[in-house]
């Protein structure tokens, strides 16, 4: 957030943090700050069969949407499915995982499944010494 | 709704529920379309297979179905020069041009000898082989088939003896109870396997609640990287290992369930000096020994008091021992020392977690569910692929598999299931599908048609052979690949006296030239030998490029129609408590192009064949046994009818669920459920079924089989001593290889994100392969690579003594067995038409051996190599 020119990187008051590809310039400065690598810079939407392959309905279908949500020349990253969270679903990866490993839910209320879990499986987040108290947490091998 | 500027308005928005066809696991999905495109796939949460759950591989459909490299036409080879290498020249053609050449070059086939004809099949496709398959070859008179998985990707050991064993195709432990799994080169409960995504969530839980896992593997598979412990163990030497654990628990413990043994197993039969059984001279039944009564009985006399396992005693002067002393004697030459020197495992190792499973065991104990007490056995030994894929599968697998029917541990709570479960009573309205095991006159279980061409027990009857694979001759055979891709097949077709050559091929989706085994062995000894080849297909592959001449646009699984995906019920339901699902597929989107529907077209051909009557027949017969009970009479397609594919669907449906349930009510949300019994899941106790730990039929099997090859002048062409009642380990041809030159051991692993040779294409599928270190590289231990001055990503090529070799670059890594690589998937490949896939990971395949030398001469199956 700190190195971002023209604060398209954003934290919400839940917390989430958001790119705002109408800000965003691409300068990549948060890709380079980033102490987890968790920023990628998409340049241009490529296609996945080649440019010599006329967009198949998917690929159109997903370009529009890449565009809408993320734009092209801009930074991007995980927002936890923010508009999934705004219509009360969970993100994306928490119904795709097929061993149910992951949990979202409300850090601020201790009572909340995540914050429970965290206090029972030992959970933790990756490397505290930068001090970004990141809202991702890891619970520990049992 | 306010629109912003831009948008456009949604006309439709719709989900359709289906069943993913990526794999043969078959879960339950649902898609959804918006405005005519099928933008996202997802689990049904409706559908037993699943449970709302799916893997990436069911996710990546949509990319699948939208691939511009599909095959959209028919398309007939311009060069009229077969092989690999070949530029197949291929023209676009019209539907009517395409059939009517099938049509005129079957017509000749069936006028000459329609016997000349062999289907070929995919795995990946299994619920549609099961009709246009079944009913085409019965209809025009063939038996010759071959199912592409077949090959070095298939379990034909693995699913022979668990069809004897456990009435299953599979077996996976009852991760709801389970305490202890024993895992031998398999990774069912973290990806791959049957029934995958349901038993990552099942062995998730386990694993949570404590369910210790020890892994046998050569290399640190991801099971064993999630297991409690790896241990590295030679590859093909599983078998030594698990005997080594019997031998340590019967004969150092005494570890045995005494009572599961007198009543569910052989185990009390006498066996006569001569191996076989003491039958009763009246009944011709085997016989046990009252130690009580100190007397003969047959094995089901109601008067028995107690059964003697232990001691040989005098039957009408012939000194007779029961199976279970024979087994446990036999154990004993497999001391752990002997087996530390083979398998490269610790005998203080192989004692300790002998001892840990036996112990785990609870012999003795029970636990009440559902109000229904039941024998309760928390320990599970599994295998599949790294058990079975090598010379001497079957008793390797049955090795492993013996160490649960000791301590009692199969198909109770807790313990190794049958997947599926092999045992249904059927939806409640109607009592279909239904189907359960039963005893023969020697009181061992026989499987009803759940295990399909698997049906193990009894054998069947060896006679003359009339296939290109001598099938017919072997009683323990399910697929014999090597006998035809031999390059001695003219000499064995002569020798044996089969009267036609190969005509026409008829494929359904299998790349046999990648599948198999060498790609130019297997293309120039068999594949080339047929003079007519068509392919369904929905990409263009090896295969095709190098032997087919017609190449017809299928459909792929989100596209059709299939009246029974999950039954019969092999691969997709989870085990223990829960749903049966029936699930059907249907498109979620209407064919594209000029793609049509694999069994729309084998239906078309036999009516244009004026076969069609035959057709409908095959399959009326097919069904009491594969889904479960007679049809009713007006469900039975009738002769000289004109049916379309979907009223062939909705029959069977409605037949299975009541008349008004067909096709309409299972497409509401693609599937159709009901509550899974107790005693259908953990059916040992609750049915009166006895399963051979003494397997006495072989050597009767052996006898015919002999017979039928001294006939013909081969008596010598296998050696048949290894078809016998007790299990040993045999090495594998490369065991044997006594030079310094080739070194190391490779084997083949299934990576998780990649069906057979199906999804490399698949650009989703290929980004995550790319990602992970080892999915297309060559896993070599540091120090191996260090000895041979090798770094990571370096290029090599890997050579076997025959003198075939293949090409790819290494990843170094602490997690393999030094002597060992490790190549995954069935990758490798070159068709220009798949140019995702071209160049990606390793073709091991070419690496496999085809010819008799290579061939396992038992048990099981004449098949396979190492």
């Amino acid at each position: 957030m700190k190195v971002c020119p023209t604060q398209a990187t954003q934290q919400r008051s839940d917390g989430i943090v958001t790119v705002d590809k109408d800000l965003c310039v691409g300068c990549k400065y948060c890709a380079i700050a980033c102490p987890y690598g968790a920023r990628n810079f998409v340049e241009k939407w490529t296609s996945y069969f080649g440019d010599d392959q006329p967009l198949s309905p998917l690929e159109e279908y997903g370009k529009k949407k890449w565009i809408e949500k993320f734009g092209e020349g801009t930074s991007t990253k995980c927002d936890f499915c923010v508009e999934r969270v705004e219509k009360g679903l969970k993100p994306a990866c928490i119904p795709g995982c097929p061993a149910n490993a992951r949990y979202f839910g409300d850090l601020d209320d201790p009572e909340s499944e995540v914050s429970r879990l965290i206090k029972t499986e030992r959970g933790f987040q990756l490397a505290p010494e930068f001090g970004t108290n990141p809202r991702v947490y890891y619970l520990s091998p049992r | 709704m306010a629109l912003e500027k831009g948008q456009s308005v949604v006309k439709e928005d719709v989900w359709i529920g289906t069943s993913c066809g990526q794999c043969y696991c078959q879960c339950g999905v649902r898609a959804h379309r918006v405005d005519g495109v099928v933008i996202r796939v997802e689990g049904n949460p409706k559908a037993a297979a699943g449970q709302g759950r799916i893997c990436p591989k069911g996710v990546a459909g949509p990319m699948l179905l939208y691939d511009p490299y599909r095959v959209n036409y028919p398309l007939k080879r311009g060069n009229p020069k077969k092989g690999i290498g070949v530029d197949p020249q291929w023209q676009r053609i019209s539907w009517e041009e395409a059939m009517d050449t099938i049509v005129e070059k079957l017509r000749e086939t069936y006028k000459k000898d329609p016997r000349a004809c062999l289907f070929q099949a995919t795995t990946t496709q299994t619920s549609e082989i099961r009709f246009a398959v079944t009913g085409f070859m019965k209809a025009f008179g063939f038996t010759n088939y071959w199912v592409s998985g077949g090959g070095v990707h298939c379990g034909n050991g693995a699913h022979f003896m668990n069809g004897i064993m456990h009435a299953a195709w599979s077996i996976v432990p009852d991760f709801q109870h389970c305490n202890y799994v024993l895992n031998f080169g398999c990774s069912k409960g973290h990806g791959a396997g049957h029934v995958a995504v349901e038993n990552a969530f099942q062995a998730a839980d386990a694993r949570a609640r404590g369910c210790r896992t020890v892994v046998f593997d050569p290399f640190l598979s991801a099971q064993a990287a999630k297991g409690h412990e790896w241990v590295p163990i030679r590859v093909g030497t599983d078998g030594a290992a698990a005997l080594a654990m019997i031998n340590v628990i019967l004969n150092e413990l005494g570890i045995y369930d005494a009572e599961y043994i007198k009543l569910k197993t052989n185990g009390s039969y006498l066996i006569k000096p001569d191996g076989f059984y003491k039958r009763d001279p009246k009944t011709n039944k085997p016989m046990i020994w009252d130690r009580v009564e100190g007397k003969a009985k047959t094995f089901d006399d109601p008067s028995i008091v107690d059964y003697e396992l232990l001691e040989s005693v005098n039957v009408d002067g012939e000194t007779c021992t029961p199976a279970f002393r024979l087994l446990k004697d036999h154990v004993k030459s497999y001391p752990p020392e002997k087996a530390e020197k083979i398998t490269g495992v610790p005998a203080s190792t192989l004692r300790r977690i002998a001892k840990e499973f036996a112990e785990e065991a609870r012999i003795g104990s029970k636990i009440v569910i559902d109000g229904k007490e039941i024998p309760y056995r928390p320990v599970a030994a599994i295998f599949f692929r790294g058990a079975q894929g090598h010379v001497n599968s079957g008793w390797t697998c049955l090795s492993i598999d013996l160490l649960n029917h000791i301590v009692g541990a199969a198909d109770t709570v807790g313990s190794s299931l049958g997947l599926g479960p092999p045992n249904s009573h059927g939806y409640p309205d109607t009592g279909k599908p239904n189907t359960v095991m039963y005893a023969d006159d020697d009181g061992l279980m026989v499987a009803k048609g759940w295990v399909y061409d698997h049906k193990a027990y009894p054998l069947h009857e060896p006679k003359a052979p009339t296939r290109l694979d001598l099938h017919d001759m072997f009683p323990t055979s399910i697929y014999n690949c090597f006998t035809i891709c031999s390059p001695d097949n003219e000499k064995l077709w002569q020798q044996f006296k089969i009267p036609y050559r190969p005509e026409i091929l008829i494929n359904f989706g299998s790349n046999s030239v990648m599948t198999n085994s060498n790609a130019e062995a297997i293309t120039e000894n068999y594949l080339k030998k047929f003079k007519f080849v068509f392919s369904f297909d929905i990409y263009l592959t090896e295969f095709t490029d190098a032997v087919a001449d017609i190449v017809l646009p299928d459909c792929c699984f989100l596209e059709r129609y299939t009246p029974a995906v999950t039954f019969p019920s092999i691969f997709s339901h989870p085990q223990g408590l829960g749903n049966w699902g029936w699930q059907i597929r249907q498109p979620v989107i209407e064919p594209m192009y000029e793609r049509r529907d694999f069994n729309e077209i084998m239906l078309e051909l036999a009516k244009r064949l004026g076969i069609a009557d035959k057709y409908y027949e095959a399959l009326n017969a097919a069904v009491p046994t594969r889904y479960g009970g007679p049809l009713n009479e007006e469900n039975k397609l009738k002769p000289g009818e004109d049916y379309t594919w979907q009223e062939i669907c909705d029959r069977l449906i409605r037949d299975r669920f009541g008349p008004d349930k067909g096709l309409e009510y299972a497409k509401k949300d693609g599937v159709i459920t009901w509550p899974k019994k107790v005693d259908e899941i953990y059916w040992k106790w609750f049915l009166n079924v006895r399963v051979p730990i003494y397997f006495e039929f072989f050597p009767v099997g052996r006898e015919k089989v002999k017979k039928i090859a001294e006939q013909f002048g081969a008596g010598d062409m296998l050696d048949w001593s290894r078809l016998k009642a007790l299990p040993d380990w045999y090495p594998c041809p490369t065991h044997m290889y006594d030079g310094t030159e080739y070194d190391l051991y490779p084997f083949y692993w299934r990576a998780v994100m990649h069906t057979n040779s199906l999804t490399m294409q698949n650009p989703w599928l290929d980004e995550i392969a790319q990602q992970d270190p080892y999915a297309y590289t060559i896993q070599i231990h540091t120090e191996t690579a260090k000895k041979k001055g090798l770094q990571d990503l370096d290029w090599v090529w890997l050579e076997n003594p025959e003198g075939h070799r293949v090409k790819g670059q290494v990843r170094l890594t602490e997690g393999i067995e030094p002597q060992h690589l490790a190549i995954a998937a069935c990758a490798g490949h070159w068709t220009p038409f798949q140019p995702i896939a071209k160049g990606k990971g390793v073709f091991f395949n070419d690496l496999v051996e085809a010819d008799l030398a290579h061939t396992d001469p038992h048990p099981v199956h004449a098949v396979r190599g190492s």
